[in-house]
């Protein structure tokens, strides 16, 4: 049943076609190799290969394990003896063959190897060691130890058999497959139910900045679920450490709020840094328009005009330069952009449009100072970029007038010569008697 | 007017230059239906003249190498005063130049101004035209800009189909195996000095031909009735028309310029990938075309191969048309060879036209 | 004065003109143009004097800025000054002894590679020349 319910999903599906494609080739391209593979294994694979679905299934899938691929046989984590001749021997309990381990067993099951520094430094000594540790402070871990067949273990998130390593784009936790793998638990209703745990992030997440830029346009510098939660150790981060979370990468950002006189109201009214305007999971790409007193505006929820109004005019002000310099950096745009269209070389304006433009990326981050003094700083820089980026603009356009003038010029002086010639030539022609 | 008449007279105590004028003036044009067919000649001397007045000057600020062939061009382009102008003006003239020329040839063509006693002047004019689509094919590279780097490419690729020799053609051409800035530099050497030099030396030739001749007269003109050969005096009537049609094609050529200002595009990259619309010149893409259309193999060569073969065996017999006409040597009208060369006019038009279609 | 001798006039007083602005023309054309001869494959970026172990400046390179380095040993390096994050410019930071980009925090080592941040990949280098007292930036050959 579970082999069915794999294939059913396309994706499954068409994994299993390439694998089985890739095997084909192999086997093809490599029949000798093959064949002394089929001796080492010759036990488990042999007969596991003669089975029917899921007695099968851990062959075909384990072709591509990672596991396999170091050169890892079945019962380096099954036990048994795989080199057995005969079934009964290489499936001997007391040979420490285990089976198919219980979901509760399998963290200490695959820690057997993974927590030990002296067997995985065998391998690549750069991998930690300390996944089994971290994975029992997280909540699947805590819960796990207390019987809970349900949480995720090693194998939900890995796979089972085909498990290959995370930088591989077949991987399931592939920084692009992060966000799928994690949702087909936690957007599960039915799944969740007993937890009591919200099923919307995902869709939320994809639609939010960070969704977007890694599922759609696979930035996997973009955040995954992991990134913020913890792999291993996965837990939602505290109201205390998330502007921590954030700042890992938004660091101007962190610098300018832990700064701010923000930072100590928001603590005191015990609001999370970040969050409180930018939301979580459904982060919305920044606008200006989230700045300032207008409609969509976030400062609106604790500064009005009457509520805490020195906070409300910081806001306006701020607005008001980020929309100055915003449309100025349109406007010089503009100017250049036209200036290009009518053919002219426009190098040096456009250089200077570089540093408008950077001027306005810094004002922007630096709202989060909340003071309107160090955002105008900002601002004024880009504007003087702005300024000379129109007048070397405008000196192109000026420039291509002054070609047509020009051409207007030369066309008078030759339209002249040309009909003085026609004169000439009348005259000549009288005069020669033609 | 008295100053030009002393210095006419000053100049002729010395250099005979009377001679000169009169020999201008004793020059006469028939005038007959395709007299407007006279002015070619003369229109792609000027052109010619205008480039070497503005390639000298472009020489100033032009720099060859990878780097410095399109920024020198840029820079003169953008900051050099009138630089726009001056390459411009190059390359719509070299455009209109090969045009011109092309109707020059085919103009002489029909007239059948070839026969006897002309038939080196045809030759000249000929090398004249293969020069100057020369000049054309390595001025387009100079500013080393995409398009002119992948056209060269396919360009010049075109010479190692040509049996035996076709290898070490390329290799020459190329300064190497593939197009490489040592290309540029060759290319470069090729269009501002030999082939200049060519054809200055062929162009006095073809010149002082023209003159020692006398302008070329219909077939059948000598017998026609004296009132029907009417005639103008070269000079100065057909000078000053010449004059006219002169400051008229001027100023096409500032209008193109400042209208269609020729762009420089970007910057070649010989390790990207090739881009869309790479197209020969015009002039080169009826055979462009033509090579397109032949299948890959024909019986045991490639269709490329005999393509550029028959080419050239068509570009040796239109080259020697003066000694294998009989017909109009003798005076007679040729049908035949008129039909040949409306079908070679079609061809190029047909061609050239499918090309820019096709693509 | 005889109708022909008018034309003549008119036609020679013409032509003077136009060969006047066609050779003007040609005057301005040869004067040197007031910014330099633009030169992407090299630039001179500073003099030897100008800059203090362990400091940088920007210059421009073509169509991009450009970051001349002075290591503590007194030796040069340059970069392509374009963060390769979102294309902000960088700066050298003594304090932090990185090249530093203003934008999102990005740095880069004394090598031009991506420490920390979002840059995705080092910065492209540029070959330094030293000509008697002059810094030369160049693209370096391919």
């Amino acid at each position: 049943m579970r082999c069915i319910k794999y294939l059913s999903k396309p994706l499954n599906l068409a994994l299993l076609v390439v694998a089985a494609v890739c095997l084909v080739t192999v086997a093809i391209g490599n029949l000798s190799a093959q064949e002394e593979l089929k001796k080492e294994e010759s036990t488990c694979i042999n007969c596991h290969a003669e089975l029917e679905d899921e007695l099968l299934e851990p062959v075909t899938r384990f072709r591509h394990d990672i596991h396999y691929e170091k050169g890892i046989a079945c019962d380096g984590c099954h036990g048994g003896d795989s080199s057995a001749e005969d079934a009964d021997e290489s499936m001997d309990p007391d040979k420490g063959f285990i089976g198919v381990p219980d979901p509760l067993e399998i963290p200490s099951f695959c820690g057997k190897c993974h927590s030990s520094s002296t067997y995985m430094g065998k391998f690549n000594p750069a991998l930690p060691v300390d996944q089994e540790k971290k994975y029992r402070t997280s909540l699947h871990g805590k819960r796990n130890a207390e019987g809970d067949r349900k949480v995720a273990q090693c194998a939900s998130c890995h796979g089972i058999h085909g498990i290959r390593p995370a930088g591989d784009p077949l991987s399931k936790v592939h920084p692009l497959n992060v966000p799928e793998m994690c949702a087909t638990c936690h957007s599960d209703p039915g799944y969740m139910k007993s937890y009591e745990l919200p099923t919307d992030q995902y869709r939320k997440y994809a639609e939010g900045v960070h969704g977007v830029a890694l599922l759609q346009n696979k930035e996997t510098g973009a955040p995954a679920c992991n990134d913020c939660h913890g792999n291993h150790g996965a837990v939602p981060p505290g109201v205390a450490s998330i502007a921590f979370v954030c700042g890992n990468c938004h660091v101007n950002n962190m610098r300018l709020f832990n700064e701010s006189p923000l930072k100590a109201a928001f603590s005191e009214l015990h609001l999370p840094g970040c969050e409180t305007c930018h939301n979580y999971h459904d982060i919305p790409k920044p606008t200006d328009a989230v700045v300032g007193v207008g409609p969509e505006s976030v400062c609106r929820d604790c500064h009005t005009e009457t509520k805490r109004p020195a906070g409300y005019r910081v806001a306006k002000e701020i607005r008001k330069h980020l929309d100055t310099l915003a449309e100025r950096t349109r406007s010089a745009d503009s100017v250049v952009v036209e200036a290009s269209q009518r053919g002219m070389d426009v190098l040096d304006a456009e250089y200077r449009l570089k540093d408008v433009r950077q001027a306005l990326i810094e004002a922007r981050t630096m709202v989060h100072s909340f003071d309107a003094g160090m955002v105008k700083d900002k601002v004024d820089a880009g504007l003087e970029a702005a300024k000379e980026a129109v007048r070397l603009g405008e000196k192109a356009i000026a420039n291509y007038y002054f070609r047509r003038k020009w051409l207007g010029f030369s066309t008078l002086i030759l339209s002249f010569l040309v009909l003085m010639l026609i004169f000439k030539i009348r005259e000549v022609d009288r005069r020669t008697g033609r | 007017m008295g100053a030009i008449n002393r210095a006419i007279h000053y100049l002729d105590e010395r250099l005979q230059i009377q001679q000169l004028i009169d020999f201008g003036k004793k020059k006469s044009v028939p005038l007959h239906r395709e007299t407007v067919w006279y002015y070619f000649g003369g229109v792609t001397l000027f052109l010619f003249i205008i480039q070497v007045i503005t390639g000298i000057l472009l020489l100033f600020y032009y720099r060859t190498g990878p780097e410095e062939a399109y920024e020198s061009i840029r820079f003169i382009m953008s900051e050099v005063r009138f630089g726009w102008l001056m390459r411009s003006i190059h390359s719509w003239s070299a455009n209109l130049m090969i045009l011109a020329a092309f109707i020059h040839m085919f103009s002489v063509f029909f007239a059948k101004a070839y026969r006897k006693p002309r038939e080196l002047t045809w030759i000249t004019g000929m090398l004249l035209l293969f020069i100057g689509l020369g000049l054309g094919f390595t001025g387009y590279l100079l500013p080393w800009n995409e398009l002119a780097f992948f056209a060269t490419k396919v360009g010049t690729d075109i010479f190692s189909v040509v049996p035996v020799i076709g290898e070490p053609l390329l290799r020459l051409l190329r300064g190497g195996e593939e197009v490489t800035p040592a290309t540029l530099s060759r290319f470069f050497g090729i269009h501002v000095a030999i082939f200049p030099l060519l054809f200055v030396g062929l162009l006095a030739l073809h010149l002082l031909f023209v003159q020692r001749q006398g302008m070329s007269e219909p077939i059948g003109w000598n017998e026609m009735p004296p009132d029907k050969t009417k005639s103008m005096p070269f000079f100065p009537n057909f000078l000053l028309r010449d004059l006219l049609l002169w400051l008229i094609v001027l100023n096409v050529i500032a209008l193109l310029a400042v209208f269609f200002p020729w762009e420089l595009g970007e910057k070649a990259d010989p390790f990207a990938p090739a881009p869309e619309g790479i197209k020969p010149e015009w002039y080169f893409m009826f055979m462009y075309q033509t090579l397109k259309f032949l299948p890959a193999k024909v019986l045991f060569i490639s269709g490329e191969t005999l393509g550029i073969l028959v080419f050239g065996l068509a570009v040796v017999l239109w080259l020697i048309i003066p000694f294998w006409d009989r017909k109009s040597a003798r005076g007679e009208k040729n049908r035949a060879l008129n039909y040949v060369g409306l079908f070679v006019v079609l061809f190029i038009i047909v061609m050239t036209v499918l090309g820019y279609a096709l693509h | 004065m005889k109708r022909r001798s008018f034309i003549n006039v008119l036609l020679s007083g013409g032509i003077a003109v136009w060969l006047g602005s066609v050779i003007a023309s040609i005057i301005a054309y040869l004067l040197p143009p007031e910014a330099a001869v633009s030169d992407a494959s090299s630039v001179k970026a500073a003099t030897t004097d100008e800059l203090e172990p362990d400091s940088a400046k920007i210059f421009q390179f073509g169509k991009k800025p450009g970051l001349l380095l002075r290591l503590e040993d007194g030796g040069y390096r340059a970069f392509v000054a374009v963060c390769t994050h979102l294309s902000c410019t960088v700066q050298y930071r003594k304090d932090m002894g990185v090249i530093w980009c203003a934008c999102h925090n990005g740095k880069f080592n004394k090598k031009g590679i991506n420490i920390a941040g979002p840059p995705p990949k080092p910065l492209d280098e540029l070959e330094v020349h030293i000509r008697g007292e002059d810094i030369f930036v160049s693209k370096p050959v391919t």
